[in-house]
């Protein structure tokens, strides 16, 4: 027998562990008597061997041991495991290895049409079922091609949702493994999902189904009618037919696709009461056979019911997770949040801001600047709960688009996709451009020069700055002219200008496209258009909420203003919070409590850390002293070469960055703000660094390693810093 | 010396030694040896600065045993930083080929040991020369 392959018909209780926990159980499912697709499954040997073979294992470790995974934030945990599927991507299967394979499923699988699906040991035990972790490629045709998503499948044993329940998987370099089961493709007319008792009431079963395949339903493109049954006697409890069966998830060439259904066809319920009944009893075996409550996939071709996978059903009640889980989208699902961001949200946005700011605060009597402080931050809330639920999520358009990227070129840099995004206009980048040219009038104007550092600029250049103030400075950072006005000057006196690094983005992008055949360019395109959208919305977005707070943070000020004026000897300062002056406003003689001083605590002198890895997130190597921010006041004391040291950037703080040198940033990721900001400027950043506000302090020498990830730390006064 | 992953480099700066784990390749007619370093550490700035080093390759697995079968080679020689030669990089990919990144980083240096003598000790306290200039 082929060590490497088993079909269905040997499978033998012996070979659980070598086939994992789906190709186990869908063998149990055809032992009590149900139909399933034919298949055979690729045993953890080949991934084991794939392993051990060249330099993949080494490299996943070093990956690996780049930071704990349990100090990841998720985006750290996508760029992981992005890097890790690249280097699966681009380390080909050993020959003999492959050939072994070709032999195990030549038989069956060379002419039809297969799926290629995950099937980790232990993954669906009764207590780790989690649906969606690993990856499953639909409508693979070729052998070539089945080798490739083999290679795809175990690379996904390592995907950020797996790196999310790692407890719970137990995932380690030294014991995980993958199989895969490669299955002949039922396309069915008809596909849905039972849950054998449904999680709410268990003396129910849902059954879920959809016309076509199963995939739209799975990836929540498709709708489905829905079935209530009472589980004991298969009475209909309630059919909820869906909003519309308009889409309908199709085979295209290679893959899958969302098609429009037929008239004829969206106005029949995808099944009748025969295959409801058929299905109940279906289930009911299922979890008998099994002994748990079954979450189970089926399709329907040509009358005949396929069992596609049968599995434990578990609720996690960790809703952290689960939200991570809901912002992998699907391209349809992409496009239709596009089309709410671009329409209705941001000119909401910007028409929220512009309402605000048109109303005059000057007027109002205390307690209805109360009211309007309550309303604004109201507002601001509410806003950054839609940023939450729609605007995060639509930035997984970049990361589809690097994943489809990196699996059509296997480019050696995981982030080369990067560059085809870059310089599509972001307003912090127009922003900085306007910074440049106010800079540059002084620059070129010795006398204006003089104004502004006296603070007495007038004229034409005072009208542009209010101009600048109008439409970028409203971002809750700038508070005032003066302040600007030092950022101006700062970058007016530096000794170079600069400027964000141009690529051929247009050949890179052209390239992109012409890496695919001539069918599934339009595809291409439009995940391009996806990615290009995202990256400048993931920016953008943040610019128009950053007005909505500024006119929050202008109440308070407002105010704190009055309060300090009937107050004798009282110094607001910024310590003052928002509930303690909505009592100074309601009783005029309350004097407003300050919030205690949060000290910073500096590590001892005898230790210090003194080089660290993070992420390398802008390629680069600079060495400089450290500016550290702990409040965004500060931004504006940084110096031109200084490096910036922050605990998270937002594109409403990146305006000090083309005086940056380098970029050490706390949180983590490729995707974030201050990754991208630097990939523009093409700036040295590494992000990821756990306390990097503590650890450096302002006027450390600081070298930032963004090829490698590395920051290097050097007390400014530390008779341990001997270099 | 090819199974070894780890050695111990020890450089010096203002008469204070300072030692660090590194991994290593040697040539196979092993005068030279060669490891990698970011260039904005400590060992690759006093590297530069005073070329002299050694390195102790050992294969002590931390119990009573090693004091009969641990065998400690110390190499001893001078180090320069040298070009990422396609047959440099061969040689230590071929042992490390997962260090490919960081061998081909920018901001790391490929440094080699041209040793000038070694030093063997076996068996707890056997010690043997050998002088390879």
């Amino acid at each position: 027998m082929n060590e490497v392959v088993i079909s269905v018909e040997d499978i033998q209780e012996k070979d659980r562990n070598i086939i994992g926990s789906k190709a186990f159980s869908l063998h149990a499912v055809m032992s009590a008597g149900l139909n399933i697709p034919p298949y055979s499954c690729i045993t953890t040997k080949a991934y084991d061997r794939y392993l051990d073979s060249g330099s993949l294992q080494g490299r996943i470790i070093m990956e690996l041991s780049r930071k704990d995974i349990g100090n990841m934030r998720w985006e750290e945990m996508w760029d992981t495991s992005l890097r890790i599927r690249n280097i699966f991507l681009n380390t080909p299967m050993p020959e003999a290895l492959a050939s072994e394979i070709r032999k195990g499923l030549d038989r069956r699988f060379t002419r039809v049409p297969v799926v290629v699906r995950s099937s980790a040991p232990g993954e669906d035990s009764a207590n780790t079922s989690f649906a969606g972790l690993h990856e499953s490629y639909v409508n693979i045709k070729g052998m070539d091609s089945i080798i490739e998503h083999i290679r795809l499948v175990w690379a996904s044993l390592w995907s950020d949702a797996a790196f999310l329940y790692r407890n719970e998987l137990g995932l380690d370099i030294k014991n995980s493994t993958m199989a895969v089961m490669v299955q002949e493709l039922v396309a069915g007319d008809v596909s849905g999902i039972v849950f054998s008792s449904d999680p709410g009431n268990s003396l129910q079963m849902v059954i879920e189904a959809v016309h076509g395949l199963n995939k739209g339903l799975v990836d929540g493109d498709v709708e489905p009618d829905r079935w209530i049954i009472d589980r004991k006697t298969g009475t209909m409890i309630e059919h909820v037919s869906p909003s519309g069966r308009e889409r309908i998830s199709g085979l295209s060439d290679t893959g899958t696709v969302i098609q429009m259904t037929s008239e004829e066809i969206s106005v029949i319920a995808p099944l009748n009461e025969s295959d409801v009944r058929k299905l109940r009893e279906a289930a009911l075996v299922l979890e008998n056979r099994f002994g748990h409550p079954q979450d189970i996939e089926w399709t329907k071709k040509e009358g005949e019911i396929y069992i596609l996978q049968s599995r434990p059903i578990t609720t996690d009640s960790d809703t952290e997770k689960r939200w991570y889980l809901s912002l992998r989208r699907t391209l349809d699902n992409l496009q239709d949040l596009r089309e709410k961001i671009e329409k209705e949200l941001i000119p909401e946005m910007i028409r929220d801001a512009q309402t605000l700011r048109l109303v005059e605060l000057r007027p109002m009597d205390d307690p209805g600047l109360a009211r309007e402080i309550m309303r604004r931050k109201e507002l601001y809330e509410h806003w950054k709960k839609r940023y939450a639920d729609d605007l995060i999520p639509f930035a997984h358009g970049m990361r589809m688009f690097g994943q489809v990227y990196n699996d059509v070129l296997k480019p050696s840099d995981p982030y080369e996709f990067m560059d085809l995004l870059s310089g599509s206009g972001l307003l912090s980048v127009k922003r900085n451009e306007e910074l440049n040219r106010l800079a540059g009038m002084l620059r070129r104007d010795g006398s204006l020069m003089d104004k502004a550092r006296s603070n007495a600029i007038e004229g034409d250049f005072k009208k542009e700055v209010e101009f600048f103030l109008e439409n970028f400075g409203h971002s809750g950072i700038y508070k005032s002219e003066k302040e600007l006005l030092k950022l101006i000057i700062e970058l007016a006196s530096s000794p170079e200008k600069r400027m964000p690094v141009r690529k051929d983005t247009v050949g890179l992008q052209k390239r992109f496209i012409s890496a695919f055949s001539l069918k599934d360019r339009a595809f291409a395109e439009e995940v391009l258009d996806i990615g290009l959208v995202s990256y400048r919305l993931r920016d953008d977005d943040n610019i128009h909420l950053g007005r909505i707070e500024e006119q929050y943070l202008v109440s308070l000020r407002e105010a704190k203003q009055r309060i300090t004026g009937r107050i004798k000897d009282f110094d607001m300062g910024g310590d003052v919070g928002e509930e303690e002056l909505l009592k100074a406003l309601a009783d005029n003689g309350y004097v407003p409590a300050k919030k205690e001083k949060i000290t910073t605590e500096i590590p001892p002198d005898r230790e210090y850390t003194r080089q660290i890895r993070g992420q390398p997130a802008g390629e680069g190597l600079v060495t400089g002293i450290a500016r550290v921010i702990i409040k965004n006041e500060e931004l504006f004391d940084i110096k031109f070469g200084e490096v910036l040291v922050c605990d998270a950037i937002d594109p409403n703080m990146t305006f000090v960055i083309p005086l940056a040198s380098g970029i050490v940033e706390r949180r983590g990721g490729m995707l974030i703000h201050g990754a991208i900001i630097a990939r523009e400027y093409g700036i040295p950043c590494v992000t990821g660094i756990p306390d990097a506000t503590r650890m450096i302090q302002n006027g450390d020498e600081v070298t930032v390693d963004g090829y490698l990830g590395i920051v290097t730390i050097r007390r400014k006064s530390s008779s341990m810093a001997v270099m | 010396m090819k199974e070894q992953k780890l050695a111990v480099l020890a450089s010096s700066h203002d008469d204070e030694p300072y030692t660090n784990l590194v991994g290593f390749a040697a040539s196979d007619d092993l005068k030279y040896i060669f490891f990698v370093t970011p260039v904005a550490t400590r060992k690759y700035s006093y590297l530069v600065t005073s070329r002299k080093a050694s390195m102790m390759i050992d294969n002590r697995s931390n119990n009573e045993y090693d004091f009969k079968d641990a065998m400690a080679v110390n190499a001893t020689g001078n180090v320069m930083v040298v070009e990422k030669t396609d047959d440099f990089k061969a040689l230590y990919l071929g042992k490390y080929p997962y260090l490919h990144d960081f061998l081909l980083s920018p901001s790391s240096a490929l440094m080699k040991m041209e040793v000038r003598s070694y030093i063997v000790a076996s068996r707890f306290q056997n010690v043997v020369e050998i002088d390879m200039a």
